[in-house]
């Protein structure tokens, strides 16, 4: 018989101002489950006029099942939910989110409490290793990004896609997902263009950029996330209506920090400009990065990057619960005695600390003839 | 006093950095000084007990960054333990320095007690006469290698003599599981031992081609099937009647013959007859080598001598040749072209698949192709075949079936691919051929000019004779006994598909466990992945992954004296991805890059301050399923059958026998020169110097690591020299060797290589 152990969860998150973290966990049975977060400040500059909201999600829910918005001067941020059977039928990580409403950064140090049918266990990686290694791994995976806007959400033109043995493995060869046409306001450049009666209005443009194989990403201990700085060639995006506008992109890097909770974020850095009759009229640096880095953010949903990570710690750190191969006189492998499940990251030191838990696999019953 | 003595301090110029020290035993004393700054020049004095005028002294002229400045060795008696030695180092330059000394003296009794570095190379998959049998032919009889008169016989009986191989690179990647080296080690039928090597090597590489022909035989007519032989094996034809009707009348009795031709014979090579009431007709024939030299189609006739028409499901079996193929990936700038190389050395298909992987969705091209390809033969500058493929094609194919002719001009064969698009594309790429069966490889050796590392470590240094795989199996098992004394029972590597869909985790205790237990200093030195990351203790605890470092902090640390008391040194794996060259030494590839990490570690050793405290032990984890002619103790007598008298104790009775003899040497200033062992050795004597050398209980005690290790013979018996000797240079640069570029050949699905990266990263 399995113990059912009540689980405390406790983590510390730096939230940006006017942003929000999220922190996944995994409860395995009906019961209480409970958040805390206490914040590092109380009353601070704001522009929203509320200290920070906590909200609790069901796996693959985008409603929330419980909220609480925090007043200025709150000393801590709590809410509850009592979770069914019927909850526990969907698989998945619950998660909860803190969203910072001031205009400095907030840290909160977070307890969730829950009714976990298996204690956490912990496993800890050096970081100096994993960082070594990711080289490798990043090199072996074949890494790809493709970018390409589209209109509709529907038209998907974007890809990151790997290596045929890794596709066997994940069981996708790639990742799809859209990205907006970049739309220009015409109004904007209107003492720059003699026929702007006959453009539409906004301007729309498809753009493209395709990456090599990526490069080997930083990990960073503040974060607990993975860094990638892609590089893209100069190029020129073509305005997708009939005129002699177009942008032309010098440089574009893109900044990808991808947390080991399946966050995923972007910044970057450009420089381009709308040309006219191959005159430069307004530099389109801001909008070029707005776009590509909203874009790129958004690519893949936090669920799948959090089970892509799973995977890869459940493997290098040996976490299923599985017998020796090939006793001898045994023959072949055992089955598992358990899989693994993350239930969270974090950084000790030079160390990457995984919280797991470990759940046992039914004893199957062969009839003998 | 903690060991060893360690001061640091910064010095004014004429300043004395004083170190005192008292050795616990008797024997050699290393002191070292090394400084993390541009060195000034320094002046390095040890004054032994009552005694204000050096016993040794040394000077240094200003050194760089990170340089080793100044060591000495000093022989300390019995009668100088009784008071403190002094050190002292005097800063004689004009600019100030920060340095450290560091102070090395036996700590325990007898010859171990000297080292204080213990540092193992592991290797892959070689065995000692195919690496070191070379040394008995070129005179040195000490060494019990090669005669030049061993042979094993291939399937048709025919010797397949020992000889130089004629390229430092191996064409495949032979059978070394338990079965294929039971098989090697089998008698032949004059009962010499060792004689299965061939044999084991071409049942490997030959599985049988089979030809399916469906016949439908109205009564008294005949159906024929014609193939090619490409080897001496077993031609096996059966015909199944799978309708016979339930009144079968035949006038001869017989249901149906089947008989076989050779190329171009009206005589039958064999024939056999099936009577009625049975429903399967089947021949077998022995083919042998003069028969597959004739050339040409052989033929088989299936008749159905019933007067009813009968449905024969005919299968032919035979070895047609050996398949080979080539896959990479391609990245080919816009309007570029590269070059695919391959060598077919037998009549057969060949086809080249080249697929575009990325960049398809936005191409664009003048030519609105996407690529082109051109296949041409050695020398020839017009294609043979070529294709063009539009802009948005998912692959370009070339099929030919390489004929007697293609083959009368040797090397190698080409394929252009060309991007015809305005952007970098990346092809994957297969080549699929069929080579000669390199039957006689088994049995090659190199020589002093291809392993000439080990031709200057047998010469200085000492190389055993018998040391042996812990088990007469492949890497997995054997690389557990070196780290853990056993393998859990394990017998074999685990499949590729086992490790990612049930990723192992090992749970024997590791020398490393033990090591931290006792508070020992170690790190594990890799080229691409550590092997013990399969232990779980190991992997799930940042204490031990700390200590596994790249392999060039090795280097770095030995070259200040800085390196722990056991360094584990995995070479960069084969197979294990990465685009790192691989130096392990696993066939098929090129063996001058593990020489040169031989070379680049002794070299490392050697320049180092604690030279005189090192012992470096080079050895493979196991044979790889190449020739040797020493049978191992507690080998069965027959395949399958149970180890016998002689064989090492071990917790698992079954697994009381060896693996086969596999190259190793001792490296130390301890050692004589050109020095041999005849002692029986195997991985667990690695485990028996380390434990007996650094853990050790003052009760004289060492914590067991199972029975065989308890039971092996340490290296301390081996450093019989009363005084350091000072290192040969490093051997010179790489001699004019014979090497031939290694085909760029798919990683092998079950290699070991393959299979830990599976295990870690899950692709």
């Amino acid at each position: 018989m399995a113990d059912y152990a009540r689980v405390e969860m406790q983590q510390t998150t730096t939230v940006q101002s006017e942003d929000s973290g999220v922190i996944a966990f995994r409860p395995d049975n009906p019961g209480l489950i409970s958040v805390v977060a206490v914040p590092d400040k109380t009353k601070t500059q704001t522009e929203e006029n509320f200290l920070a909201q906590l909200d609790l999600f069901k796996p693959g829910s985008a409603k929330a099942v419980a909220s609480y918005k925090a007043p200025m001067g709150s000393a801590h941020l709590g809410v509850s939910y009592t979770a069914t059977a019927a909850d526990m039928a969907v698989a998945g990580n619950w998660t909860c989110r803190l969203t910072n409403g001031t205009l400095v950064p907030l840290t909160f140090s977070t307890t969730i409490a829950y009714i976990s049918t298996y204690p956490l266990q912990t496993a800890s990686f050096d970081i100096a290793l994993l960082q070594t290694l990711l080289t490798q791994i990043v090199s072996d995976a074949q890494l790809r990004l493709h970018l390409q806007s589209s209109a509709s959400k529907d038209d998907v033109r974007s890809r990151i896609s790997w290596s045929p043995s890794v596709a066997t493995m994940l069981g996708a060869s790639a990742h799809d997902f859209h990205l907006d046409d970049i739309n220009y306001d015409t109004n904007e450049i209107s003492s720059l263009l003699p026929d702007l009666d006959i453009l539409p209005n906004p301007l729309v443009f498809e753009y493209a950029f395709e990456t090599g194989v990526l490069a080997a990403p930083t990990f960073d201990r503040a974060q607990v996330a993975f860094v990638m700085t892609l590089p893209f060639g100069p190029t020129v995006i073509q305005c997708a209506d009939p005129t002699t506008l177009e942008i032309d992109v010098a440089s574009l890097q893109v900044t990808v920090t991808v947390g080991l909770d399946g966050r995923l974020s972007a910044t970057c850095q450009a420089k381009a400009e709308a040309n006219y009759h191959g005159v430069g009229v307004k530099d389109l640096s801001g909008a070029i990065q707005d776009a590509v880095a909203s874009a790129a953010g958004g690519g893949i949903p936090p669920a799948v990057l959090f089970q892509y990570f799973e995977r890869f710690f459940v493997s290098l750190m040996r976490l299923n619960d599985t017998p020796p191969p090939s006793r001898f006189g045994l023959g072949s492998q055992q089955p598992f005695h358990g899989q693994a499940h993350v239930a969270s990251y974090s950084v000790s030191g030079d160390a990457l600390v995984v919280s797991f838990y470990t759940v046992p696999q039914p004893v199957v019953v062969v009839a003998h003839q | 006093m903690s060991y060893p003595v360690i001061s640091s301090g910064a010095l004014a110029p004429n300043a004395v950095l004083t170190v005192r020290f008292r050795p616990a035993l008797a024997g050699w004393v290393n002191v070292n000084v090394t400084g993390g700054a541009p060195l000034p020049p320094l002046r390095l004095d040890v004054m032994k007990p009552g005694s204000t005028a050096a016993a040794v002294s040394r000077t240094s002229a200003q050194m760089p960054a990170g340089a080793q400045a100044l060591f000495v060795d000093v022989a300390a008696s019995t009668t100088e333990l009784a008071a403190d030695w002094t050190a002292t180092v005097t800063n004689t330059g004009t600019a100030p320095a920060t340095v450290t000394a560091t102070v090395r003296y036996p700590t325990t009794p007898g010859p171990l007690g000297e080292i204080d570095h213990v540092v193992v190379l592991m290797m892959e998959n070689r065995s000692f006469d195919h690496m070191l049998g070379f040394l008995s032919l070129a005179g040195n009889s000490a060494v019990d290698g090669l005669k030049g008169n061993e042979s094993n016989q291939d399937v048709a009986g025919t010797p397949i003599p020992v000889h130089h191989l004629g390229t430092t690179t191996i064409g495949h990647d032979p059978g070394h599981g338990w079965t294929d080296v039971d098989e090697q080690l089998s008698k032949d039928a004059s009962g010499r031992p060792n004689a299965g090597f061939v044999k084991n090597y071409i049942r490997q590489l030959t599985s049988p081609t089979t030809l399916d022909r469906p016949m439908v035989l109205a009564g008294g007519t005949s159906s024929s099937v014609a193939f090619r032989l490409g080897f001496p094996c077993t031609i096996t034809v059966t015909a199944f009647a799978a309708n016979i009707p339930s009144n079968l009348h035949s006038a001869s009795g017989q249901l149906g013959t089947i008989v076989l031709f050779r190329p171009g014979q009206t005589t039958a090579a064999a024939q056999s007859s099936t009577p009625l009431g049975s429903a399967l007709l089947k021949l077998t024939y022995d083919a042998t080598p003069a028969d597959v030299a004739s050339g040409g189609m052989w033929t088989c006739t299936v008749t159905n001598a019933s007067d009813a028409t009968v449905a024969f499901d005919t299968t032919v079996s035979y070895v047609a040749s050996l398949a080979a193929s080539q896959s990479g990936q391609l990245t080919i700038a816009a309007e570029d072209t590269a070059t695919l190389t391959f060598a077919p050395t037998a009549v057969g298909p060949l086809t080249i698949v080249v697929t575009p992987v990325h960049g398809g969705t936005t191409l664009r091209s003048e030519l609105n192709l996407l690529a082109r390809i051109e296949l041409r033969r050695p020398g020839v500058a017009k294609p043979i075949a070529t294709q063009n493929a539009p802009l948005h094609a998912t692959e370009l194919v070339i099929n030919h079936t390489v004929t007697a002719a293609d083959l009368a001009a040797p090397g190698n064969w080409t394929c252009a691919v060309s991007n015809e698009t305005l952007s970098s594309v990346t092809f994957s790429t297969r080549v699929s051929f069929s080579t000669a069966i390199p039957a006689a490889d088994i049995m090659g050796y190199y020589n002093a000019n291809d392993v000439w590392q080990y031709a200057f470590l047998a010469k200085n240094f000492l190389l055993f004779n018998r040391w042996f795989a812990s088990l007469p199996t492949d890497t997995w098992p054997n690389r557990l006994y070196s780290l853990t004394g056993g393998s859990g029972g394990l017998t074999t590597t685990p499949s590729g598909s086992d490790v990612t869909s049930n990723p192992p985790g090992y749970t024997l205790t590791t020398i490393f466990e033990v090591l931290q237990a006792h508070g020992v200093d170690w790190n594990i030195f890799f080229g691409n992945i550590p092997f013990a990351l399969i232990f779980r203790h190991l992997a799930q605890d940042a204490s031990y992954t700390s200590r596994m470092r790249p392999f060039a902090e090795l280097v770095s640390r030995a070259a200040v004296g800085a390196l722990p008391k056991v360094s584990w040194i995995d070479p960069s794996f084969s197979d294990a991805k990465y685009d790192a060259l691989p130096n392990d030494d696993h066939p098929p590839i090129d063996v001058e890059p593990g020489q040169r990490l031989v070379h680049d570690i002794y070299a490392a050793l050697a320049s180092g301050p604690a030279w005189s405290k090192t012992l470096l032990v080079c050895v493979y984890d196991e044979h790889g399923g190449l020739y040797d002619h020493v049978t191992p103790p507690g080998s069965p007598t027959a395949p399958g059958g149970p180890p016998t008298p002689g064989g090492p104790a071990d917790d698992q009775p079954t697994l009381q026998r060896y693996g086969v003899r596999i190259p190793a040497f001792a490296v130390s200033a301890w050692v004589p020169p050109g020095s041999v062992t005849n002692g029986t050795y195997d991985h667990t004597s690695l485990l028996a110097t380390i434990l007996r050398r650094f853990c050790k209980a003052a009760d004289g005690s060492v914590p067991s690591m199972g029975k065989r290790t308890d039971a092996a013979a340490d290296l301390g018996s081996l450093l019989t020299l009363t005084a350091p000797r000072t290192p040969p240079p490093p051997a010179p640069s790489a001699p004019a060797t014979a090497t031939a570029a290694v085909a760029a050949t798919a990683a092998s699905p079950t290699s070991f290589g393959t299979v830990l990266h599976k295990s870690l990263f899950g692709f």
